[in-house]
């Protein structure tokens, strides 16, 4: 099943995506959970599915598509996950995994414009697979990790790299409002069982800058899951990004930075394609 | 090692800006004698005399998991010639830590265990 945030003339809604189109789900769920994030909390999936054959409500073309969950509790980003993107960026593997944070506005969903801050030119793309947690846990172990996973969904983790730079951490150049992009939908783990192999593409202007598959990750989910769960309670609806393989733009010679007017897609094999467009702030 | 190199370094920084120091150097060790802080600062000690042309004198203050050691550098005078070897302090479940901001008050906290 196929999960989606989005607006429409009605407001904010949630609903679920299908082969004949969008069914609201908030306009049938509603009472119950006012937003995904809950129905998720409510362990809901199987209350939403007895919808998916109902007529559609929507086409993809009628709604705003939000950031799959536009408002988690919190957003748990690993850095340099992949064996390319450390060597490129001239660090060190470590031994356990980097950590950094983004906010809530820091993200934009499918379809609208990644927006370039006026306080910078260095904007640069960063594909990445997000897990959403479903089941809540603290001291998760890497063996029951796969059982706290609602479901996966593509992000472009959106850096603007002189901000980034400037201090000896990351997070001012990667909390710019709207600037990652966070959809179409989340696929429910159900359909992509625990380890399966899932292959991540970035293309900026219809050319490939990235592609790798989970078998390069440093740190697999399960031991990102242990790892940061060990010191905060991961809750329904936490989005988790684990990283994102080599050919950033930074790293180029001479260096690609998106601009205004250029259009950035991530594709998860098993999830489908987050397409934005970069546009100005 | 790293440290050693950066305890070093720091001292031969003092040292262009003559005529410091003036007088002996006491290096306090908070763990007894043969230990490996010991053995560090005995090695360290030295070469730091022969850079710094004053003696420097190891002294081992142990006791109380460090503590000793660190109150005799806090109540030694301060004229410049002290130097240390001594573990970090972490808090640990019973103690009371607070924070003070003059205008601002006063945070209390006891550290527990999860």
């Amino acid at each position: 099943m196929k999960l989606a945030s989005f607006s429409t003339a009605q407001g904010a809604s949630y609903g679920a995506v299908t082969a004949k189109g969008i069914v609201d789900l908030r306009r049938r769920l509603g009472n119950q959970y006012s937003d995904l994030k809950s129905v998720i909390a409510g362990n809901a999936f199987d209350h939403a599915k007895r919808f998916l054959p109902e007529a559609p409500d929507y086409q993809a073309s009628d709604v705003t598509w939000l950031p799959v969950i536009p408002n988690p509790d919190k957003i748990v980003c690993v850095g340099l996950n992949y064996q390319e993107h450390v060597v490129e960026t001239g660090r060190e593997n470590t031994e356990q995994p980097a950590i950094f944070l983004r906010l809530p506005e820091s993200q934009v969903g499918h379809k609208q414009p990644i927006l370039r801050p006026r306080e910078s030119k260095n904007l640069d793309y960063e594909a990445e697979i997000a897990v959403i947690i479903g089941k809540p846990g603290r001291r998760i172990s890497q063996k029951d990790a796969w059982s706290h996973i609602a479901g996966y969904s593509c992000y472009n983790d959106g850096s603007v790299r002189d901000w980034q730079r400037h201090t000896i951490q990351w997070t001012a150049g990667k909390n710019f409002a709207r600037t990652g992009g966070f959809g179409p939908w989340m696929v429910s783990a159900e359909e992509i069982p625990p380890g399966t192999k899932m292959t991540l593409s970035c293309r900026l202007n219809g050319e490939r800058m990235q592609h790798a598959t989970t078998e390069q990750m440093i740190f697999k989910i399960p031991k990102i899951l242990e790892y940061v769960s060990t010191w905060t309670t991961l809750v329904p609806g936490d989005v988790i990004v684990t990283g994102t393989p080599g050919g950033v733009g930074a790293r180029r010679t001479p260096p690609i930075w998106m601009k205004p007017g250029d259009k950035v897609e991530v594709e998860i094999d098993k999830v489908g394609i987050l397409e934005n467009t970069i546009g100005e702030d | 090692m790293k440290w050693l190199a950066a305890a070093l370094l720091s001292w031969t920084a003092i040292v262009s800006a003559q005529p410091y120091p003036s007088k002996p150097i006491r290096f306090i060790v908070s763990f007894p004698p043969g230990g490996s802080s010991d053995l560090i600062a005995r090695a360290i000690a030295p070469r730091m005399s022969e850079r710094l042309g004053q003696p420097v004198v190891v002294e081992n203050r142990a006791g109380a998991g460090g503590m000793i050691g660190v109150e005799a550098i806090a109540k030694a005078p301060p004229d410049g010639v002290g130097a240390r070897r001594t573990p970090p302090i972490w808090v640990k479940p019973g103690d009371k830590v607070e924070v003070e901001i003059d205008k601002v008050g006063i945070l209390e906290n006891t550290i527990g265990e999860d």
